[in-house]
């Protein structure tokens, strides 16, 4: 089914927690909302739910204005972020709820309700659960008890707040292979908040970047990774190294070191941010074009990359990842003067904020 | 203010103290047993006294004197008053709870703040307001005498100015405990596609339960054992507007000692009954707790 | 910020009551039913048996013109009875503050055959009808009673005076204190006290300064709420009181006085006053439970 989202505005009081959003969802699509703590997203996934109303805006699902529609009547499968699981019933008739309080002529027979939740409770892989309470299970079988419990009303679009975010990191990776190879699967339009990038970056279609209550950049994972639509896409993406400069002559200056652009701004902004990721620079031990000079601050080699804090020469510290193999052969050393060089940098407005 | 100071539902178990922690051997003794004789007098005593009275002239007098017509009358009384009462302040005890805790609205804290207030409200004065609203004395009142409708001096008013005095107990014990709960159960419900009535009973009522007979217990105590605001209202017409604590009073002033002491035997019993429900209450909801915590994980 | 996303700190995300959230409208929308059935029915209620009832004092006493209010109160019957139960109230609940933190400290602290027992039966006074107390303690402390025997022997009268109302006015208060100590008791870290022993402060020392200024609120928050129970009582003073005006008539008493002998106007003054006292130790008892509550979040 597909979502449409129209101007949705959502105000708390005085507070603007979505400032007219606009974004359109395809029938089948993995959606991922991803932002930081208090981006709204959270809030607009309530808003598609019915859970919260907009202050004004439209939701269409599959063409139809569903906005006064009551969250009962929307169909939409949700999965909460402490998955809301009710306490005093067992797992068996947490799933069948849904079914169970359909109006007497809806309702399937109680036996069709035990085959249903079986089958779900199959595709969740926690056959045999069925007679648990939630206190007995683990929090990932709790996660996947959840979301049959959704997936039992059979609804149009299933939504998920944070469904990985109280689970440990172990537990997390996995669930979230999951839960893609299962939206391959059913391919039910599915959306999911999160403030995880790597999250969103590994399980979705599609990523909206939320800030503030605007939404940043709406694209594929690829994307939004390398081709982010500002600073706060880009920062917000990954590990990232700031450099403020000057432009002259189609060249950067940090400091007093000129650096080749690639990505450029207009050409009449004379202070600009050179954003860089720590795997996009190279560390050398003799002087490149385009390289600056620093002491080796920092080394950690324990990963899959080795960390390096290099001391510029203006004073400020810089990250470098630099491959194993790279960092062994270099045989980098505390105190060592280096040499760094810039290989793909993003360049923005110095007045945009973050 | 009178009744029960906050629930005690969800306190559990008690560390042990380091010995370097605690206070010396005597103190620790001075201590015990100042706290247990000063118990001791002012509880057990009191006990004792109201069995030994009531049971002075021996058995066959105990049992004469309960089952004398006035007092059966009075112990009828006082069933229906509470069988009155506690319903519908369990009506609006539910209702009140559900609009606080599940939604959020100007004045909030106001209006707990007045749901509270016959509690701050000394029992004669909740009887007072009763007469002064629909006494002979008022306007109201007179219409009533035309109209031949009794209140005051009559088992309305005896009900009433019971529902007052008892009117915060299921409130003022469920509004905590749904707020320590919150909503989020309740929403789950809702995006299953349950109604607000399916919600409640199959999904907010299961978890307030050991709340809710909590409150009916306290209430109930309270309503049958009512004795400044419910003497006020009765009149103490013999037979008919009598309950047992105002039963027990009029033995009393007649100096019928050991038939006063018998009927307040009842009453006794009633507060025995009253206590032990309310720790099987406060057991039982403490086993829930603990069996739903995520803690209680079984491999 | 109102809207947190609660991804980092791990709290649902729906956004809690917000004094600015309400600014602009009443209610704010929730997904939930069945908010204006349970609020009609609950201001309804509350009006019909709290709100109108209690308006008809004040309406009551001001119909009385404030000449004829302030003679009632001004008179020397409604004084003796006004310092009659204020002070008994007093004292009842100054000797609850005390005993009740001992009891409280000893359930919590101690061990003893026996203490579950104990500690269940602290509630009874709250459980047992106010006019058993008053026959009761009246059999007890009278002149032939079991205790009054001993306490006339020495001269002490003990039923039927100031004094034997207090003593039904610390049997109605026993519970507040113990049940209003004993959480916060229970809550009290021992690493605080452990930081303070490793930091040499003896028990003494433990107990006067780390112990009871965190206790504190709680105590006053009890011993406040005994005497405000105790200047309404009633049922479990009257039977010991005596009754003899300008000695041992207390305020509620006299309110019933009045009453009987159809003085309304003088009934309804004096419980305009009752009632004013007793809003303003609401008023007390919500500011202590607030600071309580904010000396317990630290």
């Amino acid at each position: 089914m597909s979502i449409g989202i129209h101007q949705i505005v959502k105000k708390f009081g005085n507070f603007s927690a979505l400032k007219g959003i606009d974004l359109n969802i395809e029938t089948g699509e993995l959606l991922a909302l991803l932002g930081p703590s208090g981006s709204g997203k959270t809030t607009l996934l309530r808003v598609i739910a019915g859970l919260e109303e907009a202050t004004s805006g439209q939701v269409f699902f599959l063409g139809d204005d569903v906005s006064r529609q009551k969250v009962s009547d929307r169909g939409v499968g949700f999965v909460f972020q402490h998955f809301a699981l009710f306490r005093h019933m067992n797992v068996l008739d947490n799933i069948a709820f849904g079914l169970r309080v359909r109006p007497r002529e809806q309702r399937p027979s109680e036996e069709k309700i035990k085959e249903k939740v079986h089958e779900l409770l199959k595709l969740v892989r926690l056959d045999g659960l069925a007679p648990r309470f939630p206190s007995q299970l683990s929090g990932g079988q709790r996660q996947r008890v959840a979301l049959a419990r959704a997936l039992a009303i059979e609804p149009k679009v299933l939504l998920l707040d944070e469904p990985f975010g109280s689970l440990d990191s172990k537990v997390r990776k996995e669930l979230r292979q999951w839960l893609r190879r299962l939206h391959d699967r059913l391919h039910m339009t599915t959306i999911f908040v999160t403030h995880d990038q790597e999250e969103a970056l590994e399980v979705a279609d599609r990523v909206v970047v939320m800030n503030e209550g605007r939404i940043e950049q709406a694209g594929t994972p690829d994307e939004v990774y390398h081709k982010p639509a500002n600073a706060f896409v880009y920062n917000f993406l990954g590990n990232v190294n700031l450099f403020h400069c000057r432009l002259e002559g189609g060249k950067a200056y940090i400091a007093n070191t000129p650096v080749s652009i690639k990505v450029g701004v207009s050409p009449e902004a004379q202070k600009a941010k050179i954003y860089i990721r720590p795997h996009l620079l190279e560390i050398s031990r003799f002087s490149q074009p385009d390289s600056f000079k620093g002491v080796i601050h920092f080394l950690n080699s324990a990963g899959s990359v080795a960390k390096v804090e290099v001391l510029s020469e203006w004073g400020e510290i810089v990250q470098v990842e630099v491959p194993q193999e790279q960092f062994r052969s270099l045989g980098l050393k505390k105190g060592e003067t280096v040499f760094v060089t810039l290989k793909d940098a993003k360049l923005f407005h110095e007045d945009y904020a973050i | 203010m009178s009744g029960i100071v906050g629930g005690k539902l969800g306190v559990v178990g008690r560390e042990v103290r380091r010995p370097f922690l605690s206070e010396p051997r005597w103190v620790r003794m001075l201590l015990t047993t100042v706290a247990l004789v000063f118990l001791a007098s002012f509880l057990a005593l009191p006990i004792a006294m109201v069995l030994a009275q009531a049971l002075k002239k021996g058995f066959a007098f105990y049992l004469h004197a309960l089952s004398e017509p006035d007092a059966l009358s009075a112990i009828r009384l006082t069933l229906i008053v509470a069988g009155v009462t506690v319903p519908l302040n369990l009506l609006f005890g539910v209702a009140a709870s559900w609009a606080i805790t599940k939604f959020d609205f100007t004045g909030k804290k106001f209006l707990i703040t007045l749901i509270d207030l016959p509690f701050s409200v000394s029992p004669v004065i909740s009887g007072l307001i009763f007469v002064l609203l629909f006494g002979a004395q008022g306007r109201l009142g007179e219409w009533l005498g035309d109209h031949n409708i009794r209140i005051i001096f009559s088992v309305p008013g005896i009900i009433l100015a019971t529902v007052f005095v008892t009117f915060p107990f299921i409130a003022r014990e469920l509004i905590p405990l749904m707020q320590a709960q919150g909503n989020e159960e309740e929403y789950a419900a809702v995006t299953l596609g349950a109604n607000g009535w399916q919600t409640f009973w199959k999904v907010t009522l299961p978890n307030i339960k050991w709340g809710l007979l909590y409150g009916v217990i306290l209430c109930n105590a309270r309503a049958m054992g009512e004795f400044g605001a419910v003497s006020v209202v009765s009149g103490h017409i013999r037979g008919l507007t009598n309950t047992i604590p105002l039963h027990v009073e009029i033995l009393y002033n007649e100096y019928n000692f050991t038939a006063a002491f018998a009927v307040a035997s009842i009453l006794m019993l009633l507060a025995f009954v009253t206590l032990a429900l309310k720790h099987w209450v406060e057991w039982r909801a403490a086993k829930d707790a603990a069996s739903s915590e995520p803690g209680a994980e079984t491999p | 910020m109102f809207v947190r996303d609660g991804s980092l700190s791990g709290e649902p995300s729906l956004p809690h009551l917000h004094e600015e959230n309400l600014k602009f409208t009443l209610k704010r929308y929730s997904a939930l039913p069945g908010f204006g059935i349970t609020m009609g029915f609950t201001l309804f209620y509350l009006s019909l048996i709290v709100l109108i009832p209690l308006s008809t004092i004040f309406f009551s006493a001001f119909s009385l013109g404030w000449g004829h209010f302030w003679e009632v109160v001004i008179s020397p019957r409604t004084l003796a009875a006004l310092r009659l139960s204020f002070g008994t109230s007093l004292v009842s609940a100054l000797i609850n503050a005390f005993f009740g933190l001992i009891v409280a400290w000893v359930l919590v602290r101690y061990e003893f055959p026996g203490k579950k027992f104990v500690d269940a039966f602290v509630d009874f006074p709250f459980a047992l009808p106010t006019a058993v107390a008053g026959i009761a303690l009246t059999a007890l402390y009278s002149q032939h009673g079991w205790v009054g025997k001993y306490l006339y022997a020495l001269g002490i009268k003990s039923a039927y005076s100031p004094l034997g109302i207090t003593i039904a006015l610390i049997f109605i208060g026993l519970p507040f204190v113990v049940r209003t100590v004993e959480p916060v008791l229970q809550n009290l870290e021992s690493e605080v006290e452990e930081a303070a022993a490793s930091l040499g402060a003896n028990r003494w020392q433990i107990f006067s300064k780390v112990i009871l200024p965190t206790i504190t609120p709680a105590l006053l928050t009890g011993t406040a709420m005994a005497f405000s129970r105790a200047l309404g009582e009633y049922g479990s003073v009257v039977f010991i009181a005596g009754n003899t005006p300008m000695k041992t008539e207390i305020a509620p008493l006299l309110i019933m006085v009045q009453l009987e002998q159809y003085e309304y106007a003088s009934a309804t003054a004096i419980a305009g006053i009752m009632l004013v006292v007793s809003f303003i130790m609401l008023l007390f008892l919500n500011i202590l439970q607030a600071w309580g509550r904010q000396n317990e979040s630290l």
